[in-house]
């Protein structure tokens, strides 16, 4: 089995471990959905991995799976080594996943309650895990929290739609530190904020995870900033994902032709750049024909959704534009 | 080809609006001037709120209920457009000016098929017998690259993809051969080699009909791709205009500069990325020097007294910063605009 | 875009620099109003809700206070006093003095001076300001009580409906088609046989049917909310159904229960006094708002004013309902409105 090969070549620790992964609603109905279709990864720890796909492509899916909104159809997901595809809702490995893992959302103007005051949606998971002693307890956990994200006391007796999107942004990330995790995902964090503002939510992620060693799944359809955040990224094309590399690696030698497509189509802001583009079309047909695909290394730490006569054409491919950029 | 010219087709003249709202009017627009030349695309940019899609709606007459037009003139075809009537408004409307909606999903009709929904502009603004709208639909939505446009014509608009829907949006506006198109944000809610494509479309058919295009947008990466000329809004106002490469080599205002260095390039490496502070200024009560004054790292006293007026760079490049003050220190610039200067700057060694 | 130059020279202390103060930017300067205050203030702008809110306050203390103060025996029979016109004491106000047709009918029947029918007598001489005011007492308890299942059943239907979804959904959905398929006169023809006609069978009918539209209501919203970022966010953070409901749920919801309890009110009314007008629902001799409109049609061209005012009464807490409901609306959300 060529997936193992993904799994096992890691030398450093593996946070989360995705297996054969396979999300389908509505299964058996006429209006079945594969939404996530057999797909097989692991997330070091520590690391920030780049998940970009266009839309339906499966990205926000996979999250939700991952963090078990979702109960997969098959497969399993191991989070530090425990399977939480198959935990009971309400059971105590659930209530500890639940704190371990957590989620930050795409809307700033959904992702608040628009009921409640800041500190108590930020204080959320502290009532729920009970982790404050006291009130001031409590009181003391949210401003620091309010403070690690860039606000300030104030802020807190407020009500989400006094806040511009990027403020709420960064309650949602307190309100998912709150609980300590080790593991956050983030579902196109920064995709509804204007562009100002977009680099300061990419720059608090960073710093947050430098100083508590947090490890990320960052969802995103925007690849500048993936390629910016990431270490390594997975490019997911109709619930599957067909590359997955180093940040570097994907953008300066991408093998898939949905990878090539991908990357030409990002808009450059530059004149010049932009008026010799040509971007490439990629036709979802080419990988329609029934054969057997699945992710192979092509590369040391380069994988390529290929069936095995493409192989050495990657192989072939890669080794060629590695020669070539020396 | 038809190429981009000098010559007005629209001009937008100190245009002011006012939002009522419960804690009082929001300033949205204040003073806003802008040409628009023939066969030119002229792309505004700017964050929510800078005011970007409320000048266009203006100018479509599409306002929502709360916003009055406090000042200003918007002189298409040797009239002020803000002076018409509901009925030549309609005149107007989708015959020589028409508009692309930023949503796909939402600007068609899911009940009507899509072949009479790209015909309507033409029934109602020519008196043309109904096959023969049709059969125009058909051409058009051939030209946006809808295939076997003839057999879909019947089909619903839940029947395609976004991409496709947003081409047959694109089909509609241009059916009637508008002199000017008004595109808000045509391509932020699709992925980007759906964008890629659209953008593609929207460049050919103004190769081919010389229509005058507004661009409207807040991707900086569009704009490079398809603008001749570039307005860039804030806090309701423009602070720098000129020609594409103007913008993008030789910006001047500090807020522009914000924009161009906080975008990460597939080459930045650096351990983090520029970022403009704070956020923009409540239009409630916009500040009485320069909005952007409050987050500019280049901010000087005056900057929080008295709004800049328009300095020239070149005939056609203007900003309103204080910083092109002949009395203005030099500053140092931030590396990602130093760099663009210097591509500026070897231009014309040449 | 017309560059030009500085209105007066500029000395250099104009171009020294200012600092960026960072946390001053994320300053809010507006009050902090919670959504309530926010809808509050909103419907205080609404002038016809407004006058529609005290209306109702005026209508209801006065049919609640008439428990303890009735101006007369709403029952008791006079049958000299019959088909008297309104008197409004010695005021002589022109229609309220009690002549009819230059007649002083007062003095005809040989009432007691001192002796007053505000809005006169009807067909067996009771007092029908008295009479009224006991129909309005029923007609708001009618409300109260559609309040009551609306907010229990309905609400409770609808948020099971909608969290649950998938097969529950399905199937509580079709229990909500087959209720709402059989028509509320049908309900209470068919109690007609086990009970006698009265307040029992329309507070059945009402208990059965009643709640219907507001649990539809509920379980739309509930569907829509279940998939908002926030919901996703409580249950990642591991919180239970149960709080998830209560805390998330409810409070956004809380908009849209209390207009359709303002909508449910008048139609229960409607259907009380309409059951009371065709003779099934309160039995004689009590008042209510519907028999009185009856009573009052028989004699409607010889004495109007004993249809006239219940029927403005009923058409006055009909439309004060309806208006109150519409600027609640439009206070909750704002988007709505126009």
């Amino acid at each position: 089995m060529t997936n193992d090969s993904v799994t096992t070549s890691a030398k450093r620790p593996v946070l989360v471990q995705v297996d054969h992964l396979v999300q389908t609603f509505n299964p058996g109905k006429k209006d079945e959905v594969k939404a996530v279709q057999d797909i097989s990864f692991s997330i070091y720890q520590g690391e920030t991995l780049g998940l970009v796909g266009e839309s339906g492509s499966g990205k926000t899916t996979t999250g939700r799976s991952l963090i078990r909104l979702y109960q997969p159809t098959g497969g399993d997901v191991l989070f530090a080594g425990q399977n939480i595809a198959r935990l009971r809702t309400g059971s105590p490995a659930m209530r500890d996943f639940r704190r371990k893992v957590q989620m930050i959302f795409q809307d700033p103007y959904a992702s608040l309650n628009p009921r409640m005051k800041v500190k108590d949606i930020i204080a959320e998971g502290i009532d729920i895990h009970h982790l404050a002693a006291s009130a001031a307890d409590r009181d003391n956990r949210v401003n620091a929290l309010l403070a690690q994200v860039g606000l300030n006391q104030d802020h807190a007796n407020r009500y989400p739609h006094e806040f511009s999107g990027g403020q709420r942004q960064r309650i949602g990330i307190a309100r998912a530190l709150a609980v300590e995790p080790e593991f956050i995902i983030a579902d196109e964090p920064i995709s509804a904020l204007d562009v100002s503002i977009q680099a300061q939510v990419v720059n608090l992620l960073k710093d947050i995870q430098a100083k508590q060693g947090l490890t990320y799944l960052f969802i995103a359809h925007d690849l500048a900033m993936v390629k910016y955040i990431s270490d390594r990224i997975a490019v997911m094309h109709n619930g599957r994902l067909v590359e997955l590399a180093s940040a570097d690696e994907v953008y300066n030698h991408p093998l898939h032709p949905y990878t090539k497509s991908l990357l030409s189509a990002i808009p450059i802001p530059d004149p010049a750049i932009e008026r010799q583009r040509t971007p490439l079309v990629y036709d979802p047909r080419e990988a329609e024909d029934n054969r057997p695909r699945q992710l192979v290394a092509v590369y040391p730490e380069h994988y390529v959704w290929a069936a095995a006569d493409e192989v050495a054409a990657y192989q072939a491919a890669a080794v060629r534009q590695h020669r070539e950029e020396r | 080809m038809v190429q981009p010219t000098d010559s007005p087709i629209l001009s937008v003249e100190n245009l002011r609006v006012d939002f009522a709202t419960f804690a009082g009017p929001v300033h949205a627009i204040r003073d806003v001037s802008f040409t628009l030349n023939k066969g030119e695309t002229l792309a505004i940019v700017g964050e929510s709120g800078s005011g970007k899609s409320v000048t266009v709606r203006s100018i479509m007459g599409l306002l929502a209920n709360n916003a009055r037009i406090v000042a200003g003139r918007i002189m298409f075809q040797d009239a002020d457009i803000l002076k018409n009537t509901k009925r030549q408004l309609n005149a107007l409307r989708g015959n020589d000016i028409a508009m692309i909606f930023q949503d796909p999903m939402t600007s068609l009709d899911p009940t009507m098929p899509i072949g009479k929904q790209v015909a309507e502009p033409l029934r109602l603004h020519t008196s043309i017998s109904e096959k023969k709208a049709l059969a125009e639909a058909v051409r058009v939505l051939q030209l946006v690259g809808i295939q076997d446009a003839a057999e879909r014509l019947k089909d619903y608009p839940h029947q395609f993809s976004g991409g496709q829907r947003q081409r047959i949006v694109i089909a509609m506006a241009i059916i009637t051969q508008p002199q000017i198109l008004l595109a808000d944000e045509p391509t932020t809610a699709l992925d980007v080699t759906i964008q890629a494509q659209i953008i593609h479309l929207l460049k050919e058919i103004q190769a081919t009909t010389g229509t005058s295009i507004i661009f409207i947008t807040h991707d900086l990466g569009v704009v490079a791709g398809i603008a001749d000329r570039v307005a860039v809004m804030y806090a309701g106002k423009i602070v720098e205009y000129g020609m594409v490469d103007e913008i993008f080599y030789n910006p001047q205002h500090p807020y522009t500069w914000g924009l161009l260095e906080a975008m990460p390039t597939l080459t930045t490496s650096a351990d983090r990325l520029y970022t403009i502070p704070g956020t923009p200024p409540d239009l409630l009560a916009p500040p009485p020097g320069d909005a952007f004054a409050p987050r500019n790292p280049f901010a000087m006293q005056i900057d929080l007294a008295e709004q800049p007026p328009f300095f020239p760079v070149s005939p056609t490049h203007a900003a309103a910063t204080w910083l092109l003050h002949p009395a203005a220190p030099q500053v140092t610039l931030p590396p990602e605009i130093a760099r663009r200067r210097q591509i500026w700057a070897a231009r014309f060694a040449h | 875009m017309t560059p030009q130059s500085p209105s007066r020279p500029l000395g250099p202390e104009a171009f020294k620099p200012v600092p960026v103060n960072t946390q001053a930017q994320e300053q809010i300067a507006a009050p902090s109003l919670t959504f309530s205050q926010d809808a509050r203030s909103r419907l205080k702008q609404n002038k016809l809700a407004l006058v529609s809110f005290w209306l109702l306050v005026f209508i209801g203390s006065a049919a609640l206070l008439s428990l303890w103060f009735s101006p007369a025996n709403p029952n008791t029979q006079h049958l000299a006093y019959t088909h008297l016109p309104p008197k409004w004491g010695n005021l002589n106000v022109p229609f309220f003095n009690g002549y009819r047709d230059g007649v002083d009918l007062y003095a005809r029947s040989g009432v007691p001076r001192g002796t007053y029918f505000f809005l006169g007598t009807d067909y067996l001489g009771r007092d029908l300001l008295a009479r009224i005011l006991v129909g309005t007492r029923v007609s708001l308890f009618i409300a109260l009580l559609a309040t009551f299942f609306d907010l229990t059943i309905g609400v409770f239907y609808g948020l099971i409906a909608g969290w649950r979804g998938g097969r529950t959904d399905t199937i509580m959905q079709r229990l909500i088609e087959i209720i709402s398929s059989v028509p509320n006169l049908i309900v209470v023809i068919l109690m007609l046989l086990v009970f006698k006609p009265g307040l029992t069978s329309i507070i059945l009918a009402i208990a059965m049917t009643g709640w219907v539209t507001m649990a539809r209501l509920v379980r739309a919203e509930t569907l829509q909310l279940k998939n908002q970022e926030f919901i996703l966010a409580a249950r990642t953070l591991g919180e239970t159904s149960r709080r998830i409901a209560v805390k998330h749920l409810l409070p956004n919801l809380s908009s849209t229960i209390i207009i359709q309890t303002m909508f449910t009110i008048p139609s229960a009314i409607f259907f009380e006094a309409f059951l009371s007008y065709i003779g099934i629902g309160l039995p004689a001799p009590t008042a209510s708002l519907g028999t009185l409109l009856a009573d009052g049609q028989k004699v409607l061209q010889l004495y109007p004013s004993e249809l006239v005012f219940p029927a403005i009464i009923i058409v006055v807490l009909m439309l004060a309902f309806n208006l109150l409901a519409d600027g609640l609306r439009d206070a909750f959300d704002p988007r709505s409105s126009r």
